[in-house]
């Protein structure tokens, strides 16, 4: 009895403390900072969203609205404007914030008619310390290890290099992230964390400025390497070489198993015989 | 000393007919299952011939058995590191071609075709495929010596026979063969055994009957390769091996196997041998020309005290060591020195053992010019053109052995690894067992000659009698005697018998997790 009493009243604490913390509600510069920053300025141009200034001169509330919500729904409901954006924008979906309250919305678009008026001068990447290709290069693949032991990015995502090994195939492909993004853009996604699953990955262990800015050198030198370097001897040499080494093989085999039993003994005798068919 | 107990036998190939009903026996208890079919756990075969399946006796095309390397033996096929190497292809199986594929027809279409202009027939069918097919062999096609002339003139027992003595074989070869029936030989020194990777095959204890762990066997067909006899089989359906079990259930019951206790020739001998195990590695590693005499000298005189009360230290029930004494094989093999190991030469010293067939030696053939005789002949009559004579005459003592019709050489190929004085020492006994009892039956044969001739052979007028007594005359109990398998006593060491007493066939085969 004691046990289930004090069971009831804890799971009904945590359940009321819960909902407090969900209802409580975010003014429009916090949500701003956490949730869009990432891929979006407000009046600094184009990140990997576009530039938000006077974003609720261009569209009604309710559209900014829905289109934060759930954007996919958006453009697939067949908004033109929604969808020649997505298309602009290397049709990279924008994520969708389900547990931003309308109120909470609200906010961000009042924050930004505040911002477009008096832009806030930054810091963010004027302060990005100089990247080191080759160690960028080596943390991706998890040579050196996050500082903060966050997982090699590898593990979800590929880039396609000479003498590298696949990487995972849960993220997007990393090869060109530079060219569709821009450096400030991959940067802004590293720091900003804006997509659920990295953010579960590295919330907890953040990757350093440093760290950002070689992965950014890394990744901008990967955009820029010649596809032929990295796979037009490869594959040739990929398809002679399984071809020549089926044929040792077989080689092999047939001097290894020589003397094996090749035919079957009354093989003569039944090929005489008078066949119906 | 390492005394144990063998069921083994005794197959007297002069009785043989060639009926196969033990082959018929066998098949209808034990290989009439789906994935057995080609399987013939007993089978008959002609000699000179290529048997089943084909050339199972060239072991340079199939690699069973064992062989001599410095010093010592190695399974010729499989073994340890080469069975490892080929574990997951094994180079020397036979194909279901080198058995033969098992049809069946469509009997049913005889009576449900549609009523047309011709008449319904009953096609072929595979019972592996279920499609129709050409029917291209059976297990005995090459039965008394039909078939393609490829079959018996191929016979492995050929070698070191010349091509004229080979001719003479084939003129005659509608006189001259005779049936070897074969079963699993449940050797003391067996290649299937030791070739198993899985450990599933072993021989059992209490009488030395050699068994596949349905359980345990993994399929690896080593032992198929390894047996020189062929004895083992891969059901190809239930993914396991299988050979011949002696029909151990009813030998436990006191029945003979389904292959003797049907057999029409009553050829067929069962007795216990008791064996010093301790001999075996010694004797199958022998040369060559003493593989016979080594073998037969581990088996023991179960009349010896000493034997017997090695034989009671081992555990050999006092039913087992009594049924030893009048075993009819102990007598064959041992104290008339009748019968032989076939292919001794694989060294697995089969327990298995034939009494050589004798005849095809009564007769001799001579090339002879006719050509006198024809003359006398009626114009109108039929004129054989061909020189030879067969003489069944027994003028001269051993005149027949010096000059028989059928080689001496095949069957010491076959039964005793091509020493010829072996066989003849054997047949010598034969002749001399019927020119006794010619003597005694018919009288036309002198006291002295008759007297002479057993003196020759090593036998007494008693010996020959029995010879003849065991031979011809064998009452059911006297070819078979099996020992008490004492099931009660092995049961009684696993379970408390008082659990299921009364049951009378009602209850559970499987422990009960259920209840107390």
């Amino acid at each position: 009895m004691k046990i289930a009493c004090t069971y009831f009243i804890l799971t009904t604490a945590y359940f009321l403390l819960s909902i407090t913390s969900v209802w409580a509600q975010k003014n429009g510069e916090t949500v701003f900072k956490e949730t869009c920053v990432a891929c979006h300025t407000i009046g600094k141009g184009k990140l990997v969203g576009p530039d938000l200034a006077n974003v609720q001169n261009r569209h009604q509330q309710e559209w900014i609205i829905n289109f934060i919500k759930s954007s996919q729904t958006v453009i697939k409901s067949g908004d033109k404007y929604a969808d020649s954006l997505f298309k602009a924008f290397n049709q990279m979906p924008m994520p969708d914030h389900p547990n931003l309250s309308t109120d909470e919305i609200k906010g961000v678009i009042a924050y930004i008619q505040e911002q477009s008026a008096a832009p806030e001068p930054t810091t963010a990447s004027a302060a990005m310390p100089p990247g080191d290709s080759k160690r960028g290069q080596e943390l991706f693949i998890g040579n050196i290890r996050f500082v903060n032991q966050g997982a090699a990015c590898n593990s979800c995502h590929n880039v396609d290099r000479k003498g590298f090994l696949s990487g995972g195939a849960l993220g997007k492909d990393l090869t060109h992230a530079v060219g569709r993004l821009s450096a400030s853009g991959v940067t802004a996604i590293i720091s900003g964390l804006p997509f659920p699953q990295m953010k579960e990955t590295y919330s907890s262990k953040p990757v350093t400025q440093q760290e950002i800015a070689d992965l950014t050198a890394f990744l901008t030198d990967a955009d820029k390497q010649d596809p032929a370097d990295v796979f037009g001897s490869v594959g040739n040499y990929l398809l002679i070489g399984g071809a020549c080494g089926i044929l040792i093989l077989l080689a092999l085999y047939s001097v290894f198993w020589v003397k094996r039993k090749k035919l079957p003994v009354n093989f003569f005798v039944f090929k005489r015989q008078i066949k119906s068919a | 000393m390492d005394v144990r107990s063998q069921i083994a036998m005794v197959f007297h190939l002069d009785k043989c007919i060639g009926c196969h009903t033990c082959s018929i026996a066998c098949k209808n208890i034990w290989t009439d299952r789906k994935g057995a079919e080609y399987m013939w756990w007993n089978n008959v075969e002609t000699k000179p011939g290529t048997g089943y399946p084909t050339k199972w006796e060239d072991q340079d095309i199939y690699k069973g058995g064992w062989e001599k390397k410095n010093g010592s033996i190695h399974l010729k096929g499989a073994g340890k590191r080469r069975g490892l190497v080929n574990i997951f292809y094994n180079p020397n199986l036979p194909v279901i071609d080198d058995y033969y594929e098992p049809f069946t027809y469509k009997y049913l279409d005889l009576i449900e075709s549609p009523e047309g202009d011709d008449q319904p027939t009953a096609r072929p069918v595979s019972l592996i495929t279920g499609k129709p097919i050409d029917i291209k062999m059976g297990p005995n096609w090459d039965d008394d010596l039909g078939g393609t002339p490829d079959y018996a003139r191929h016979d492995p027992n050929m070698k070191n026979i010349s091509p004229e003595e080979q001719e003479v074989m084939f003129q005659l070869e509608k006189m001259a063969f005779f049936y070897l029936p074969r079963i699993c030989n449940h050797c003391l020194n067996p290649a299937c055994v030791a070739s198993c990777p899985s450990g599933a095959i072993y021989k059992r204890g209490e009488d030395g009957v050699v068994l596949i762990n349905q359980e345990v066997c993994r399929a690896w067909r080593m032992c198929v390769t390894a047996c020189p006899y062929k004895k083992s089989y891969y059901n190809w359906y239930t993914g396991k091996s299988e050979k011949c079990i002696l029909c151990y259930p009813r030998i436990e019951a006191g029945l003979a196997p389904a292959c003797m206790h049907s057999c029409v020739g009553r050829i067929r001998y069962l007795g216990v041998l008791l064996y010093d195990s301790s001999k075996i590695e010694e004797a199958a590693s022998s040369d060559e020309k003493d593989l016979i005499k080594n073998q037969l000298n581990i088996i023991l005189d179960p009349f010896d005290e000493k034997v017997i009360e090695a034989a009671k230290k081992n555990g050999v029930a006092d039913s087992t060591i009594h049924a030893a004494q009048f075993s009819p094989v102990y007598k064959f093999v041992k104290q008339w020195g009748l019968a032989l190991p076939l292919h001794p030469e694989f060294r697995t010293l089969p327990m298995l053992f034939y009494v050589p067939p004798l005849l095809p030696v009564m007769a001799t053939v001579k090339k002879v010019d006719h050509k006198e005789q024809l003359e006398k002949v009626s114009p109108v009559a039929k004129k054989w053109n061909d020189n030879w004579l067969y003489d069944t005459s027994t003028k001269e003592l051993w005149g027949t052995l010096d000059q028989i019709r059928f080689p001496l050489k095949y069957i010491a190929n076959l039964l005793s690894a091509g020493d010829e004085d072996v066989i003849k020492d054997k047949w010598k006994k034969l002749m001399a067992v019927r020119i006794h009892r010619r003597r005694v039956t018919v009288g036309d044969v002198s006291h002295e000659k008759a007297e002479k001739v057993l003196k020759e052979a090593g036998l007494t007028a008693e010996t020959a009698d029995a010879i003849y007594a065991l031979t011809s005359l064998p009452k059911f109990e006297e070819r078979f005697v099996i020992p008490a398998a004492h099931r009660e006593q092995a049961i009684e060491m696993m379970d408390f018998t008082g659990d299921t007493k009364g049951e009378t066939g009602f209850g559970i085969k499987s422990k009960v997790k259920r209840g107390l």
